[in-house]
C-alpha cells in the first residue's frame, strides 16, 4: 500500500474535482492519500473524501482581471507568483519531513515536486496561447514548460493525444523533448457520470468563472433568458447566495447547486450554455453533449482559443459574451452543422488505463 | 535558493530589461523622425518608416509561419 500527496491548484475548483477520479481509483487499490489544497479545492476534496487526510496547503494569488485585458495583469502577477511558488516550496519541504510519502500528485501546481519522492503533474496545457502580436513570448512560455515538466517524472494530460480527437487542439500539444519524454495522455478526467435520465430539459445555462466577469455574465444572461422557447435553469454558481428564484414559467434560477444537483442537470439538458474552460468541456464529451454554447471569460485566452478551436472543427459554436443574442446563438448552436465532439474514451476507461500504466508502476 | 525559484527570478528581470529596451527603441526612433522631420530631411523620415514597415511585416510574418507550422 503506497502514501500519495495529492495537491491540486485552487483557481476555479477544476483541478480539484478532476482529481476525485484519480483519488477515488487511489483508495480503491488500497493505497492511503493526504490531501493538500486550500480554499474550495480543499473544502471539496473534504467533503467527497472524509476518510483522507487532508493540510492546509496555500497555493498562488488568483490574477482575476476586471477588464478584457487579462494578459498584462498576469504579467505583472509574475513577482507574486514567484514569492509564492518559493514558500509553497518551503512548505512541501516541512510536509514531506513529518510524513512518508510514496508519490507525489501535483495538479498544475508548479512548486510541488521532490527529488526524493517520484513527482507527476497533471495540467491540459502544455502551451500556452497569446495573440500572435506576442509570439516570442508564447515561445519562451514553451521553453519554460518544458524546463519546469523536466521536474516530474510523468506529466499527465487529461486529452486524447494530439490529432482529430484532442479536445485542447494546440494547448496540450507538447514543444520540447523534456516535455514529449514525459507526456502521458490519459484522456478526460471528470467527476461528472452519464446518469440514465431522459433530456427533458431544454437549456441548462452554467454561469461561473472568476469575478467580476462571473457577474457580468449572469446580467447579460438574465435579461436574455426570457426570450427563449423551452425550459430552461440557470446555476449561478455563486456560494455565498442561496437565493433561488423562479424566473417565469419556464425558467428556474438556482443560485447555487451541489455537485450531484449540477449532474443531474446536465444530464437532462438538451443544450448546455457555458464558459468555454476545460473543465466544463470534459464534462460535455462525458456526457456525450451534441449541442452546447460557448461563451469565453473576457481576456482568457484559453478559453478564447478553445472557443476558436471549436468552431474552427466545427463541433460547438461560440460567441463573445460582448456581443451575445442569446435566443439567435442558441438556434445557431443547434444547427446540424455542430456536430459535437468526437467520441472519446470516458473517465472510467481512462482512469484504470492511468493508474495502471503510470501510477501503479510508483506504488506496487 | 531554489533552482525554480532561481530561473523564475531570472525571467522576471529578463523581461523587465526586455520592455526597458523596447521602450528606449520606441524613444530613439521617435527622437530620429522628430529631428529629422524639422531638420527638412524627409527622406530620412521615409527611410525610417520604411524600414519600421519591413521590421513590422518580418515581424508579423514570422508569427505566422511559426502559426501555421505549429511552433505555436
Amino acid at each position: 500500500m503506497g502514501h500519495i500527496l495529492v495537491s491540486p491548484l485552487n483557481w476555479g475548483l477544476g483541478h480539484a474535482t478532476r482529481d476525485i477520479p484519480i483519488i477515488q481509483k487511489l483508495l480503491d487499490q488500497h493505497h492511503e492519500v493526504t490531501i493538500a489544497a486550500c480554499g474550495n479545492a480543499r473544502a471539496v476534496l473534504e467533503k467527497e473524501f472524509p476518510e483522507c487526510n487532508s493540510i492546509g496547503f496555500p497555493d498562488y494569488p488568483v490574477p482575476y482581471s476586471t477588464s478584457r485585458f487579462f494578459l498584462p495583469k498576469f504579467v505583472a502577477f509574475f513577482p507574486l507568483m514567484l514569492k509564492a511558488i518559493s514558500d509553497e516550496r518551503k512548505t512541501l519541504n516541512s510536509i514531506l519531513a513529518k510524513n512518508k510519502y510514496d508519490l507525489i500528485i501535483s495538479d498544475n501546481r508548479l512548486g510541488v515536486y521532490s527529488s526524493k519522492v517520484p513527482s507527476v503533474f497533471i495540467t491540459h496545457q502544455l502551451h500556452y496561447h497569446l495573440p500572435l502580436g506576442f509570439w516570442p513570448v508564447e515561445l519562451l512560455a514553451v521553453a519554460m514548460n518544458g524546463f519546469l515538466h523536466g521536474k516530474y517524472l510523468n506529466v499527465i494530460v487529461p486529452d486524447n493525444p494530439p490529432g482529430p480527437t484532442a479536445l485542447a487542439g494546440k494547448l496540450s500539444r507538447p514543444g520540447t523533448e523534456e516535455t514529449k519524454k514525459r507526456v502521458y495522455f490519459s484522456g478526460i478526467l471528470t467527476s461528472t457520470h452519464q446518469r440514465d435520465t431522459r433530456e427533458d430539459l431544454d437549456y441548462l445555462v452554467m454561469i461561473s468563472g472568476p469575478e467580476p466577469q462571473r457577474t457580468r455574465l449572469e446580467k447579460i444572461l438574465l435579461k436574455q433568458i426570457g426570450d427563449l422557447d423551452g425550459t430552461s435553469v440557470v446555476l449561478l454558481g455563486s456560494p455565498g447566495n442561496h437565493d433561488n428564484q423562479q424566473q417565469s414559467e419556464k425558467c428556474r434560477v438556482i443560485a447555487y447547486a451541489s455537485t450531484e444537483e449540477k449532474e443531474v442537470l446536465m444530464n437532462r439538458a438538451k443544450c448546455i450554455i457555458c464558459r468555454s474552460g476545460y473543465t466544463s468541456i470534459m464534462e460535455i464529451a462525458e456526457l456525450s453533449k451534441h449541442h452546447a454554447l460557448f461563451i469565453p471569460t473576457p481576456g482568457q485566452t484559453e478559453q478564447e482559443y478553445l472557443s476558436w478551436y471549436y468552431e474552427q472543427k466545427g463541433w460547438f459554436h461560440s460567441q463573445s459574451q460582448y456581443h451575445l443574442h442569446l435566443a439567435e446563438d442558441i438556434r445557431l448552436a443547434c444547427q446540424p452543422r455542430y456536430t459535437g465532439f468526437p467520441e472519446v474514451a470516458r473517465t472510467r476507461e481512462n482512469i484504470d488505463r492511468l493508474y495502471n500504466q503510470v501510477l501503479a508502476g510508483y506504488l506496487e | 535558493m531554489d533552482d525554480l525559484v532561481l530561473v523564475g527570478a531570472a525571467g522576471i528581470i529578463g523581461l523587465l530589461f526586455a520592455a526597458i529596451f523596447l521602450l528606449y527603441g520606441i524613444y530613439s526612433i521617435a527622437t530620429l523622425i522628430y529631428s529629422s522631420a524639422i531638420s527638412g530631411q524627409y527622406s530620412m523620415v521615409l527611410i525610417i518608416l520604411g524600414a519600421l514597415l519591413a521590421v513590422g511585416f518580418l515581424y508579423t510574418a514570422a508569427g505566422v509561419w511559426l502559426q501555421k507550422t505549429g511552433h505555436i
